[in-house]
This record gives structure tokens, C-alpha cells and sequence, in this order.
């Protein structure tokens, strides 16, 4: 299997630059993920050098899709398919990330049902402290 | 767990989970029509099914479960 280091998360999901939040794949397997991202200051969604809300959901959908992308792709040996944020639920917002900060995310899959996936996502600062969690839904496109 | 036991843990979780209106719940009520649950909700349904009365749901499950009755009867069933 292809070390982590390897795989460039622009294989695993459709989202191209500028729209991209999530730098590199830590971790991955069925059930959880690790992803990371640095807040640069030309990210979309910086407003007075901080990730607002938008960037923050953005960055935790695109870590669930992530996950889809490496089980699809390396675990199920199946096509990465499209994947649409469907909803979320429970969103905690503790304090906007400022720029310069590395954003440590872990995706934790509670349910995945015909092509609905739910997950808690959880994005850390670089000392492990909280900024960020919800429960996330995403809906894959079927084969 | 009885029958009306589990229809009050359904209800409670269609309440304050889904934020269904407790008003739109009736026995005959259609589970997507009536309460509105839809695909992305049916997930937050088995996880519940999950926890609370300890099976996993399948899809093919919710192909003959059109009401909120035959939904409470179906978990009765397979908990006894």
C-alpha cells in the first residue's frame, strides 16, 4: 500500500485550488482519518487574517471526503466518486484558526449507510487544543 | 422493552434529534412524506436503531417501513 506521504489528496477528492483545504493525509483507515492544513493568507475564506466559519466547514467536509476518497480508491479498489456535503449538525466553533496555523483534523466515521456517510470531525491546533468540531453528513454520487 | 416504550424513544429522537414537529407524529404519519425524514436523516435513524435498541438496520429494511407505526413495530419485533 502507498505510504501516506505519497498520496496527494488532489487523488483522493474532486475540489481543486484555490478550494482546497486540506494539505496532506496523516492517517487514514475505514473508521477514522487524520488530515492536516495550514491557514495560508491567501486562502480562500481569510478575512482579517483569520479562517471564518466557511473555511472551517469546508475544511472539515473536505477531510470526510478525504477518508471516502482513500477507502474508495486504496482499501475498496473502487472509482473516488463525487461526494456533496449533505448537512451538519452540531457545529462548534471554539475560535477562528489565524493564518499561519497548521490545522490537525481527525475524522472519526460513526455511520456510513447505502452512500451516506456521517462522521464527528474533530480540528485541533498544533498544542492539541480544541477550535473546531461537528458531525458531518456527506452523500457519495452511486457508481 | 415494550411496545410503548419504544414508540416514546422514537418519538423523543424524532422530536429532539430531528427536530420533527410532535404534532405531525401519529401512528399513520409517513415516515418521508409526513415527517419529512429523508436519505441524509435515514442515517442519523440507523445509528439511533443502533444505540438505542442494539441492531444494525439494513436498506433493504426500509423499503416496507412507511409509517412511524410500522417503523416502532418493526424495532418491537426484532427486540424481542
Amino acid at each position: 500500500m502507498k505510504p501516506f506521504e505519497d498520496i496527494t489528496v488532489s487523488e483522493l477528492m474532486l475540489q481543486r485550488p484555490p478550494f482546497v483545504f486540506v494539505d496532506r493525509l496523516l492517517y487514514c483507515d475505514e473508521h477514522r482519518a487524520e488530515t492536516e492544513f495550514l491557514v495560508g493568507p491567501e486562502s480562500v475564506f481569510v478575512l482579517d487574517g483569520a479562517l471564518r466559519e466557511g473555511g472551517l466547514i469546508e475544511h472539515m467536509a473536505q477531510s470526510c471526503a478525504v477518508l471516502t476518497g482513500y477507502v474508495a480508491k486504496y482499501i475498496r479498489y473502487r472509482p473516488v466518486s463525487i461526494g456533496y456535503l449533505g448537512a451538519v449538525k452540531k457545529l462548534d466553533v471554539r475560535r477562528l484558526p489565524k493564518v499561519g496555523e497548521r490545522l490537525l483534523t481527525e475524522v472519526s466515521v460513526i455511520e456510513e449507510f447505502f452512500s451516506i456517510f456521517m462522521a464527528l470531525v474533530e480540528v485541533k491546533d498544533s498544542k492539541g487544543e480544541l477550535i473546531a468540531s461537528a458531525i458531518i453528513k456527506t452523500a457519495s454520487q452511486p457508481e | 422493552m415494550d411496545y410503548n416504550q419504544i414508540e416514546e424513544k422514537v418519538r423523543s429522537f424524532l422530536v429532539e434529534e430531528l427536530e420533527i414537529d410532535e404534532n405531525k407524529i401519529s401512528p399513520d404519519a409517513r415516515l418521508a412524506e409526513d415527517l419529512g425524514i429523508d436519505s441524509l436523516e435515514v442515517v442519523d435513524v440507523v445509528v439511533m436503531v443502533e444505540s438505542e435498541f442494539g441492531f444494525k438496520m439494513k436498506p433493504e429494511d426500509f423499503k416496507s417501513l412507511k409509517t412511524f407505526s410500522q417503523f416502532c413495530t418493526f424495532v418491537h419485533e426484532r427486540t424481542q
